[in-house]
């Protein structure tokens, strides 16, 4: 059976079959994303893209092609993800701009609207980059239009349509030095060449669903720990209503702010999508020119940073809340999947715990939130997500690390329970050693401002004790001497933002000459309320 | 008279002067350009020396085929009417394999190799109990059948002090994650199928002993049953404790200590301590 019309019902089963093969191999293209910055999520942002595109042209009762490419067109702009999703979504407004007094097309008309579709994109970019999504479109629309040419049939056009995508995408990794090195072709070109081969799948029989499968991706491999993000380091998306700046001028104006910068759109309704290091700020200055929305800022050094450790298939997930950057290492190093900075005077909210347990890949996350502050904020997580939440009773940052240990010993098991993963933890006490910010009594120990005391985190039935002592070392041994009878087994000290290693290490060796027969372990905590944490292992 | 059933190892299963009345086919090892043949021309003291100040990775070999079949032919040749040759699992080494092929061209109806599925004091423990029954004058079958019933109950838990080692050998494996770790964890090691495997993590490596401790015994048992071999790498004076501990805990019926050899050596570096036990 030929299809020679395209008109706005194939349309937008041609947008259901193109979504239906992105939303299945997304995966796929997330682990090929490797440019401009290897956050891995390209094929997802490109899936809600395209997604949009499609609610919004099944929201038209027409048949009309003009119509339903117009509303395509919007969705995708208004629901458009990342750098490849702008890209999908300028391809789309340049097709909808193309067809728009049409009710249906032939396939000449079809490759020439997909060749507008692609122009459009390339002018919405700063600086076009061969070697990405835009060659394998371009490369795609040239075939489309020489086939179109001599071919009436929409299922041999785009067949030739397909091959020429799917040959522009194996040259990428030669017109792209950051593909090459890592192996991979470029994910967004890929995202095309899935969404282009759903729709010519399903060409024959006419039906948007099918069961065969695609050539089999290039994925030879993924991250390398070389591509870091080390500057402009949040993606930041938003659109722009009822603006009478022109993308031109909004271009201008942000191109210093950083880069991957892409202003799209027009006829009042804008959207940017800019990696910077100040997002904030560039909303603001968007601010002055409309009504701004769909304000979306993500931090790529964590996105990347998770996707480099797990991949999707993982049985659970751990997010830890740590009060320093060192303690921040200490939990990645231990298996937390997304480390979240806070505790003291810094608690996390809700909705922070809620975005890093998302940023999880896994159905069961487990939340420790080290602070009793944050206890009650980590409970309330559950409740906002799909993912199953296990907090992890770890009121002090040194239980956190007895529980990740817990977990530790119990690999990739989403079934321990909090109590197992601190069964085997020996802490004592734990506690803090800071300058006193104002004059204080607490437990019949009275401390002056500027003071260096020791807080004795309660524990076991007691209550919160201060501690003094002539200085940190002798503060820290008065410590494990309330906490434990006999010698313990292990003390660890962390230090603090404004403490040097060699003043932890001093202070453990006074406290090893203290108590021979315990291990002393010093190492950067990295937080700024307090000279060092102390934790006491019986 | 000598025992009708000669028994065979290898130098990895560090028997050093334990091996009375077995012949031990010794391997090779290379420090660069030097060649030393264990336990003959390198104490473990020498060696442990070696690799902690020479720049040069060890690499153990293997021995030669030929090196096997001349011991079984002297065996033979000497009035042994049956061979059993037990070697380091075949998984870790290719001893058994060298064995194996040695066994093919002398006499493949009177030597029965055996792969221990373990290494060290592990493969020790069998080839000394294999002995015992030799002397005693029971039936080669006897004895390969005891060995084979013990070799899935031949049990190993070690802590290394440092992962330095493995890491150098290659060997590091499923320990990966351990590695540039900002945190000091002590893994404890188990094998598993004939590998090395990891049992847990601890924080320290006082801790680790404690637990070796607490796990074997809670794998025994029954008291004055198990035998034990307990396997340091320069520690005598740690292994000594250990030996105490596991004498208070389970009272073994027979217990040894060695010092583990190059084949292991290489890998846990110094300071290593481990117990196996058939309990």
């Amino acid at each position: 059976m030929q299809v020679i019309a395209c008109d706005g019902t194939l349309f937008a089963d041609f947008l259901v079959a193109g979504t239906y093969f992105l939303r299945k191999y997304r995966s796929v293209v997330n682990d090929l994303n490797v440019f401009p910055v290897p956050d891995g999520d390209t094929g997802t942002n490109m899936f809600f893209t395209v997604r949009a595109a499609m609610v919004e042209a099944h929201k038209q009762h027409t048949r009309s092609l003009k119509d339903v490419a117009a509303a395509a067109a919007q969705g995708s702009l208004m629901g458009a993800r990342g750098n490849s999703g702008v890209i999908i979504s300028q391809m789309f407004r340049g097709f909808a701009h193309a067809v728009r007094h049409r009710d249906a097309i032939n396939t000449l008309e079809f490759a020439s609207a997909l060749a507008d579709g692609v122009q459009a994109a390339r002018k919405a970019l700063l600086k076009p980059v061969e070697g990405t999504i835009l060659s394998v479109a371009g490369a795609a629309a040239n075939a489309c239009f020489k086939a179109a040419a001599a071919e009436p049939d929409f299922y041999a056009v785009l067949h030739a349509t397909v091959d020429a995508a799917n040959e522009a995408l194996e040259k990428t990794p030669e017109q792209l030095a950051v593909l090459k090195e890592a192996k991979v072709v470029d994910a967004g070109g890929q995202g095309f060449v899935y969404f282009m081969e759903g729709i010519l799948r399903m060409l024959p029989g006419r039906s948007p669903y099918t069961t065969a499968f695609p050539r089999n991706p290039v994925r030879r491999t993924t991250f390398t720990s070389k591509q870091t993000v080390e500057t402009h380091r949040f993606c930041t998306e938003f659109v722009i209503n009822q603006t009478a700046t022109q993308p031109d001028a909004l271009r201008a104006l942000l191109t210093p702010h950083g880069d991957s910068l892409i202003v799209a759109g027009g006829d009042g309704t804008i959207r940017v999508h800019l990696h910077t290091d100040y997002p904030e700020k560039v909303a603001d200055m968007a601010r002055e020119h409309g009504d701004v929305s769909r304000l979306k800022i993500d931090n790529m050094e964590e996105q990347h940073n998770v996707l480099v450790v797990d991949r999707e298939s993982k049985p659970r997930g751990i997010v830890a809340v740590a009060p320093g950057e060192g303690f921040a290492k200490i939990f990645k190093e231990l298996g937390a999947d997304v480390v979240v900075i806070g505790g003291a005077t810094m608690n996390p909210s809700v909705k922070d715990l809620l975005v890093a347990v998302n940023k999880v890949l896994a159905p069961v996350v487990y939340l420790l939130p080290n602070d009793k502050n944050i206890m009650l904020a980590a409970k309330e997580v559950d409740a906002l997500t799909e993912r199953r939440i296990v907090v992890l009773p770890t009121p002090t940052v040194a239980d956190g690390v007895a529980a990740m240990f817990g977990l530790l010993n119990h690999p990739d098991d989403p079934n321990v329970s909090a109590d197992q993963a601190l069964a085997d933890s020996m802490v004592a006490g734990s506690g803090s050693i800071f300058r006193a910010g104002r004059d204080a009594q607490i437990g019949g120990v009275s401390v002056t401002r500027n003071e260096l005391v020791g807080a004795l985190e309660g524990r076991n039935g007691h209550a919160e004790r201060l501690v003094e002592g002539p200085d940190a070392a002798a503060i820290a041994v008065a410590m494990v001497r309330a906490s434990v009878e006999s010698d313990p087994s292990l003390v660890t000290l962390y230090y603090g933002h404004a403490r040097r290693r060699k003043e932890a290490e001093a202070i453990a060796q006074t406290l090893k000459a203290q108590f021979p027969s315990a291990s002393v372990e010093a190492y950067y905590g990295g937080q700024p309320t307090s000279d060092y944490v102390i934790s006491i292992e019986r | 008279m000598s025992a009708k059933v000669a028994i065979v190892t290898d130098s990895i299963a560090d028997l050093g002067e334990l091996a009375v009345e077995i012949t031990v086919v010794p391997l090779t090892i290379t420090f660069g350009s030097q060649q030393f043949t264990d336990g003959v021309d390198l104490t473990a003291e020498q060696f442990y020396d070696k690799l902690e100040h020479d720049h040069d990775q060890p690499k153990t070999a293997q021995p030669a085929p030929a090196a096997f079949a001349d011991a079984y032919r002297r065996l033979l040749a000497g009035g042994a009417e049956h061979i059993v040759s037990l070697h380091a699992s075949a998984e870790l080494s290719g001893t058994y394999n060298s064995a194996s092929l040695a066994a093919q061209q002398v006499a493949p109806d009177r030597i029965t190799v055996i792969d221990t599925r373990n290494a060290s004091a592990g493969e020790g423990l069998l080839v000394l109990c294999a002995r015992e029954q030799a002397a005693r004058g029971d039936s080669v079958d006897a004895i390969v059948a005891q060995a084979r019933a013990d070799i899935p109950n031949d049990l190993l838990f070690a802590a290394i002090p440092t992962l330095t080692y493995l890491a150098r050998g290659g060997r590091i494996g499923p320990l990966q994650s351990l590695l540039g770790n900002v945190l000091q964890i002590v893994p404890i090691i188990t094998l598993k199928d004939g590998l090395v495997a990891e049992h847990n993590k601890v924080r320290t490596f006082a801790r680790a002993v404690d637990q070796i401790i607490d796990i074997v015994a809670s794998r025994v048992p029954q008291k004055r049953h198990a035998r034990c071999a307990v396997m340091h790498s320069v520690a005598p004076q740690l292994a000594q404790k250990v030996c105490e501990r596991l004498e208070a805990a389970i009272e073994p019926a027979s217990m040894i200590t060695t010092c583990a050899g190059p084949t292991v050596g290489t890998h846990a570096g110094p300071g290593a301590v481990g117990v196996f036990f058939i309990p």
